[in-house]
């Protein structure tokens, strides 16, 4: 048996071809009527083979009418059949929401091509930089925005050795599934998520989770993080500095990052409005 | 409605007549539908329901026009004292247990096909004092050894996360579950660390982001733990924590009440069987006319006894789920029926401790190689921890939900102490006690229908993993009831027949 280190290099390679063999999995209804989910159950179904219905047992003579439905019943029309429309303007105007916040995350989708074709760095630089962030490289000191015309300066091809270290992505709303195209960034040292108004505890788990080089974090302004995402920020185990301006007001925040400043001492907070805090150590 | 020649007779004589007291025998007259259903009063019956349409009527004429609603409360339904006239006689689908799973499969049928079918729940304790899923500690981890535990788990995270748009019932907060985000870290000893990394490596196959620590990572990351005996661990690193069991529920039971599932205090005491001699089962011995599951009699709470009539029945109720199953004669008949639902009731304790130098914000939700669990409750200091049973030790009597004062310092501290020393000095402040249902089969829940009934599907006997997997069942039972077939994540193993066939499907826990 090989040892443990070697089984844990293994399995991140092994990671790596997942992510870039595979579009983003999703078990909700709509996305699995625009792809098919795979099944990676590696142990075949059998215990439906007696369970076999009448049209399909052997010797069964089959109705004409199963022409007509040929996969059985066909359940997507079935719900849409079924589904309460809203006709009214207040509906309309529900409905107008929501497909303007279908339409923005699908926009943010993760894309297997771009990561195959331009590799995991250049990848993710061309999807911060086409919605007006700024990217900069680690061999490289400029800030790449785009600029008046629309020239991302970019490269459109693989470029070898070609590592991202800093990633300016505040005030572009970015959602919880395009976080997804922020993967094996191996070198990135800088994030800023900046005012962004989809930032919750559901998205700093998965941020935690993934970048392991990160030093510098920038989440001031998101409104909806509370004192569960500021935790498991320390996962992040090389951070130094950490951005919590104009956030929640609550008590438990503050405790918290007071708690994650304890548990990593080389960690710096900045932005955190202690002076409530302050004024309730006095009365005491 | 066949009305009865008294009734006939009072109707014509005037109003007077009903509203003086009448004896008992001509009550009985004003019976509807079939005979032996208690007796009462068909215009009052008829007038309330008149009265409930009206509301209806205003209450939709209202929305469209924009006009100030008689009533503020979206959830009026629930708060309306049970009457007698608007009792579910019948309906199509009937979800015998209203805790989390059993709110799932009703939010799950109504929210993809709303104003289909009638969706009745039946819940014998509507502030689910003793139900598992309040009393649970909340986990979510997807790190199992079966391909359908791991997807179980995934899709409930995924529905966690999106629950205040899908839950969400106009007029009140949208639900939040508190979701504390910590990843789970399983410990293996040198026994138990190839089967560690075998689950790992179906994780991954199945799109989990966890990562494996040799001893020497997890001393450098976690300076707080004993890695003495220690050769492998595996940390979650997305989607595990735990949440508030309690939101869930809410958030599930609102929502699919404002859909229009009814929800029933009741306690279920026998089903009656009617025959349908036209029905043959694969599969079954057919000698004898088949005798279809027809309604279920409900004892309320005052003792009075009442029958829902239903077209399809999902047992969800948890560690009852056994004792209810026997009541359709599953286990005590022969041929297909002889083999018992094996699911009973197991008490497990869960303390809440504070330690003064215990480990901080870096704990995660630590599984030690003995099954002991500990995780983090606040800043304070405070941890919840606890152990299932360990072999040699008899399980703890489900008479009663009282706390075995000595189980935390013979089983449970001696084993914290050791995997976390800082934990040697503690104080225990509060335990609970709680029964969850337990499949004695093989510890995996039981989703699907039952071979004999057609009309009967299973959603139970989770052992433990109920809350974190009852979106999945939910979403499971709905494709089973309406398309035929699982489409979303395939549960076929996890069926009733499994017990017939006598084929385990075991879940390898790490040593």
């Amino acid at each position: 048996m090989m040892s443990y280190s070697t089984m844990s290099a293994i399995s991140r390679q092994r990671r790596a071809v997942q992510y870039l063999a595979t579009s983003s999995r999703s078990f909700n209804a709509a996305a699995r009527d625009k792809e098919p989910v795979e099944q990676s159950n590696p142990v075949e179904n059998q215990y439906y083979k007696w369970r076999k219905p009448w049209t399909e047992v052997d010797g069964y003579q089959p109705s004409q009418i199963g022409l007509f439905f040929p996969h059985g019943a066909n359940v997507n029309f079935l719900k849409i059949m079924q589904k309460k429309y809203d006709f009214s303007p207040k509906g309309f105007m529900n409905w107008v929401e929501k497909m303007k916040l279908d339409r923005e995350k699908f926009r943010q989708r993760y894309i297997p091509e771009r990561h195959r074709i331009l590799g995991p760095d250049l990848a993710t630089a061309h999807f911060i930089v086409f919605r007006g962030g700024s990217v900069r490289f680690h061999n490289g000191n400029k800030w790449i925005k785009e600029d008046e015309e629309g020239n991302m300066n970019l490269p459109s091809n693989f470029v070898p050795d070609v590592h991202l270290e800093a990633v300016d992505a505040s005030n572009l709303n970015l959602m919880y599934d395009a976080l997804q195209n922020f993967v094996f960034l191996e070198k990135l040292k800088w994030l800023s998520f900046a005012n962004n108004k989809y930032l919750d505890d559901w998205f700093l788990d998965k941020l935690s989770g993934e970048f392991n080089a990160l030093e510098y974090l920038d989440i001031s302004g998101c409104k909806r993080v509370t004192h569960k995402g500021i935790s498991i920020l320390h996962r992040l185990e090389n951070l130094k500095e950490l951005h919590v301006a104009d956030m929640s007001s609550e008590v438990e925040f503050k405790l918290a990052c007071l708690s994650l400043q304890e548990s990593k001492p080389q960690l710096e907070i900045r932005g955190l409005d202690l002076s409530d805090a302050e004024g309730d150590e006095n009365k005491n | 409605m066949r009305l009865s020649r008294g009734t006939f007779q009072a109707v014509l004589k005037g109003r007077k007549l009903l509203e003086a007291r009448q004896p008992a025998s001509l009550r009985k007259a004003y019976a509807t539908n079939l005979p032996g259903e208690d007796g009462f009063d068909p215009v009052k019956r008829a007038a309330s329901v008149l009265k409930r349409d009206i509301v209806r009527l205003r209450k939709q004429i209202g929305d469209f026009f924009g006009l100030e609603p008689l009533f503020t409360s979206p959830t009026r339904d629930i708060d309306e004292p049970h009457h007698f006239y608007s009792w579910q006689s019948h309906c199509d689908v009937l979800i015998i247990g209203g805790g989390v799973v059993g709110c799932s499969i009703a939010f799950f049928l109504l929210e993809n096909f709303p104003g289909s079918m009638n969706v009745t729940i039946l819940e014998k304790d509507p502030t689910y004092k003793r139900a598992a899923t309040t009393l649970s500690c909340g986990g979510l981890r997807q790190q199992f050894s079966l391909a359908e535990n791991v997807q179980m788990s995934r899709f409930g995270a995924e529905f966690l996360r999106q629950l205040p748009k899908r839950c969400a019932v106009e007029g009140l907060d949208p639900p939040d579950v508190q979701f504390h985000p910590t990843g789970y870290l399983f410990l293996a000893t040198e026994e138990g660390a190839e089967q560690l990394a075998a689950n790992h490596d179906l994780q991954l196959d199945l799109g989990v982001k966890n990562v494996l620590l040799t001893r020497e990572q997890l001393k450098a990351r976690f300076p707080w733990l004993n890695t003495s005996d220690v050769a492998l661990g595996c940390l979650g690193l997305e989607n595990e924590g735990w949440f508030d069991p309690w939101s869930l529920l809410n958030a599930l039971r609102t929502k699919a009440i404002a859909l229009g599932a009814h929800y029933v205090q009741g306690e279920a005491v026998g089903f009656e069987t009617r025959e349908q001699p036209d029905v043959l089962i694969a599969g079954a011995d057919n000698s004898k006319p088949y005798q279809r599951l027809d309604k279920l009699v409900v004892r309320l709470a005052d003792s009075e006894r009442r029958t829902i009539s239903f077209g399809h029945c999902v047992l969800a109720s948890g560690a009852s789920s056994g004792e209810i199953a026997a009541m359709a004669n599953i286990g005590s008949g022969d041929d297909m029926l002889a083999f018992p639902l094996p699911v009973v009731p197991r008490k497990r304790y869960v303390f809440n401790v504070h330690c003064p130098d215990g480990p901080g914000v870096d704990l995660p939700f630590v599984i030690d190689p003995t099954g002991t669990y500990v995780r983090r409750e606040g800043y304070g200091g405070h941890y919840i921890c606890g152990r299932s049973p360990p072999e040699g030790v008899p399980e703890p009597s489900t008479a009663d939900f009282d706390v075995d004062p000595e189980f935390f310092e013979a089983h449970v501290w001696p084993q914290l102490a050791h995997r976390i020393p800082a934990m040697q000095k503690l104080k225990v402040k509060s335990a609970w006690a709680g029964h969850y249902d337990y499949n004695t089969f093989d510890q995996n829940g039981i989703v699907g229908p039952h071979p004999y009934y057609y009309n009967l599907t299973f959603a139970t006997g989770f052992s433990g993993h109920g809350l974190q997997q009852a979106p999945a069942v939910g979403q499971a039972v709905m494709e089973m009831l309406i398309e035929g077939k699982l489409s979303t994540i395939d549960l076929s193993r996890f069926a009733f027949d499994r017990v017939l066939l006598d084929e385990r499907v075991l879940e390898h826990n790490i040593v």
